[in-house]
């Protein structure tokens, strides 16, 4: 109780301020000449704080300034001049005991984002944060550093959530997650759509986006991102605890490298770079045009080590699905030549598997991994955008994993719009195959999954590794300890439905992993 | 005991921290008023709804006269006694747009911020069939049909924590205004459009619609 109590606190504070920051500083512009360098601004705090990729040292502190954040040319009511942004980190939510400060430039050329990257702060500590800038506070943030390199940990909670389309729905997730109180959030990818809705059912969409067009351009992608981060319940969640962000399709555009007709290379510099200036990501990822070092490792203590992928930007083309019965070619989907990670990221993730720093492996990524596989016939194809499009490729992990000795495999996934949970086989025809690890999927935040109907028995039978499916939406929280880790798969009350007092957060189905026992076991 | 303390910080602590940010911020510091000379041939100066010559007059302001300019915004071009600009300037006495080029300011470039300041704005979409302003200091939308094209007029806008979009309809035809309060909370931002549109108690199929602009409530 006393952590909800806190809580609580903490974001009923943060609207204090905010609406004294807004009300007291009511400018008068009729008397105002503005052609300082940096003219004065509203409060520019509009698309909230966040934190993110902690390390046992440090832990990346985020804003963007936005006080117009649906301007249409993206720069979200920023002038074109350099802003100073001071920034705080404290031991306490008031604030008297100051750990760090200093100051940052914000410039248009970043879309007035910063992320400050502080070092020397103590592993396994909870810090409060927020940022100063003409005049205006920001909201306080929440954030958590690393335990130690080996430190013994004993317990860790995370949330996991992927694919928020705007139009689709509210973001009901994120109160569960904040109510869930987490040490650290995962983002799966599909933070944000390029496009509009597609849904057949546009009657259940209760929200519309500012501007329709399909974004291709940098000014579009920040005004995008930026309409997505006006959600107050997304806010609120990146105020309570560091994300870890990898990105999907959507950020730039759909199926946007592997299918015959690739975003362009400046389409997709545009994507990544307002990516960047919109996560609390380490300059690290910083992109250099159409290039970005997405993929990472993250630990936590001797419990938990992260492995954040990026199946997107190196994939072999993927294999052309034709209209009618055929599918996919088979020879195509299993080629050896082909990877979903590339070769340099495909190397790099199995030289961390030769080291078992930690009791979990999770490996946090975008799309479905285990085979699903309608008729059971292993002659015919399906599903080419996942790693069953690239199995050669799920083959040198999985395999590579088992040879390295990694015992406790956890693959993460978003993208698919519905909760699944799975186990782990070398072969998914061979119905005795040993289990090898297991598959957590989470369900969107909002976008739709209207056309997918339930597995059937044949299904199940033809899939009998595969141990649930669940439509609807939600997120999936997982608590680790050294003995097992348990997903919790959350389901949220209609996302088409405002009212605050009316949602309703529920744990529909429950697992739970053994250490050194791989398989999902139902709660 | 832990519990009364965080609270006690959380109502009042905290706010108080940033109202003395504030003050040492100094952000919006008044300087020299942004005005300027109405400079024509001789005739009054249209004063029009929305940046653009398209836009209905809403009055005139007599050549010479010394105009209190709040916010500039670049609309329709227009060429005027200073030359060709898509330059418009928002003067809240007039309650509309004056193009800049018949304005005297002593400056090629701008000297007032980009409109969406709090005081006033106005947009119009399908060469004007439909025309709405915000007044921020009472915060209504007036809605302007203006074109028997048998749309109504509607304006969608959105606000701060990621509600909307919300419509304002006038739907009474060619020549008529809607009037209309709307909750937007004191001091923030809602950022709106002006359409035309079948009316519909659903979700409308906008056919037209203004860029959008930013504004405030007071």
């Amino acid at each position: 109780m006393g952590q909800v109590n806190r809580r609580k606190v903490l974001l009923g504070g943060l609207a204090a301020v905010t609406a004294t920051a807004a009300s007291a500083a009511l400018p008068s512009w009729a008397n105002a000449r503005t052609t300082a360098a940096a003219p004065p601004i509203r409060d520019p705090f509009q698309l909230g704080i966040a934190s993110g990729d902690p390390l046992p040292d440090s832990v990346v502190l985020w804003t963007r300034l936005a006080p117009s954040p649906l301007n249409p040319d993206g720069l979200g009511g920023m002038p074109d001049a350099t802003y100073a942004v001071d920034w705080e980190i404290a031991n306490d939510e008031a604030f008297s005991s100051i750990v760090q400060r200093g100051s940052a430039n914000a410039v248009s050329a970043s879309g007035h984002s910063v992320h400050i990257e502080p070092t020397g702060l103590q592993p396994a500590r909870e810090y409060f944060y927020r940022f100063k800038s003409s005049g205006y506070v920001s909201p306080v943030g929440r954030t958590r550093t690393a335990p130690a390199a080996g430190a013994a940990v004993n317990q860790l909670k995370y949330c996991f959530s992927s694919c928020q389309h705007w139009e689709e729905g509210y973001y009901h997730a994120y109160k569960g997650i904040v109510a869930d109180d987490p040490d650290l959030v995962l983002f799966l990818g599909d933070y944000i759509y390029e496009k509009k809705s597609g849904r057949t059912a546009q009657e259940r969409n209760p929200r519309s986006l500012a501007f329709t067009e399909d974004v291709t351009t940098l000014a579009q992608y920040r005004a995008r991102h930026a309409q997505h981060k006006t959600d107050a319940d997304l806010q609120a969640a990146h105020a309570i605890a560091p994300w870890i962000v990898v990105f999907d399709d959507h950020e730039v555009m759909n199926n946007w490298n592997g299918t015959t007709a690739p975003a362009t290379a400046a389409r997709k510099a545009a994507g990544f770079q307002a990516f960047y200036e919109n996560t609390p990501i380490r300059s690290t990822a910083k992109p250099n045009g159409a290039s970005i070092q997405l993929y990472r490792q993250l630990m936590w203590g001797n419990l938990a080590r992260f492995h954040m992928l990026d199946t997107r930007q190196y994939r072999s083309a993927q294999v052309p699905d034709p209209s009618g019965d055929a599918g996919p070619a088979c020879a195509d989907m299993r080629s050896t030549s082909r990877s979903i990670l590339g070769a340099t990221e495909e190397a790099w993730l199995l030289k961390q598997f030769e080291s078992h720093p930690a009791t979990w492996d999770f490996l946090g990524q975008q799309v479905f991994f285990a085979t699903r596989d309608s008729d059971g016939n292993k002659a015919t194809c399906e599903s080419n955008d996942s790693w069953q499009g690239y199995e050669a490729s799920r083959n040198r992990i999985q395999q590579g994993w088992v040879d390295r000795k990694v015992a406790n495999p956890v693959v993460l996934t978003g993208d698919v719009h519905r909760h699944w949970a799975a186990d782990l086989r070398l072969d998914y025809f061979n119905h005795s195959s040993p289990v090898i690890g297991s598959e957590l999927v989470t369900t969107s935040v909002t976008s739709n999954s209207d056309n997918a109907s339930p597995p059937d028995a044949a299904w199940n039978a033809n899939n009998p590794h595969v141990k649930y499916c669940k439509g609807e939406r939600g997120y999936v929280r997982v608590t680790t300890t050294p003995s097992q880790t348990r997903a919790d798969f959350m389901t949220t009350s209609d996302t088409s439905v405002y009212d605050p007092a009316s949602v309703v957060i529920k744990n529909d189905r429950s697992y739970v992993i053994q250490a050194g026992k791989p398989g999902l076991q139902q709660v | 005991m832990k519990r009364s303390k965080l609270r006690r910080i959380a109502g009042s602590g905290l706010v108080m921290a940033a109202v003395g940010a504030l003050l040492t911020g100094g952000a919006i510091e008044a300087s020299a008023a942004a005005s300027g000379t109405v400079k024509t041939a001789g005739d009054p100066l249209n004063v029009r709804r929305a940046p653009t010559a398209s836009a209905t007059a809403v009055k005139t302001v007599a050549n010479g006269a010394t105009v209190t300019i709040d916010c500039q915004i670049n609309g329709a071009s227009v060429t005027g006694t200073y030359g060709t600009s898509t330059l418009w300037d928002y003067v809240p006495a007039l309650g509309g747009y004056i193009s800049d080029t018949y304005v005297f300011t002593n400056s090629d470039t701008r000297i007032a911020p980009d409109c969406g300041v709090g005081s006033g704005s106005g947009q119009c979409a399908d060469a004007c069939a439909g025309e709405a302003q915000y007044r921020g200091s009472d915060s209504h939308f007036l809605v302007y049909d203006t074109n028997s094209d048998g749309y109504s007029a509607v304006v969608a806008y959105w606000l701060k924590g990621g509600a909307g979009p919300f419509y304002v309809w006038n739907s009474g035809g060619e020549g008529t205004k809607v009037d209309k309060a709307v909750s937007v909370p004191h001091g923030t931002w809602l950022f709106y459009k002006v359409c035309v549109a079948n009316y519909t108690t659903a979700k409308p199929d906008l056919k037209s619609c203004s860029d959008g602009i930013t504004d405030y409530a007071a």
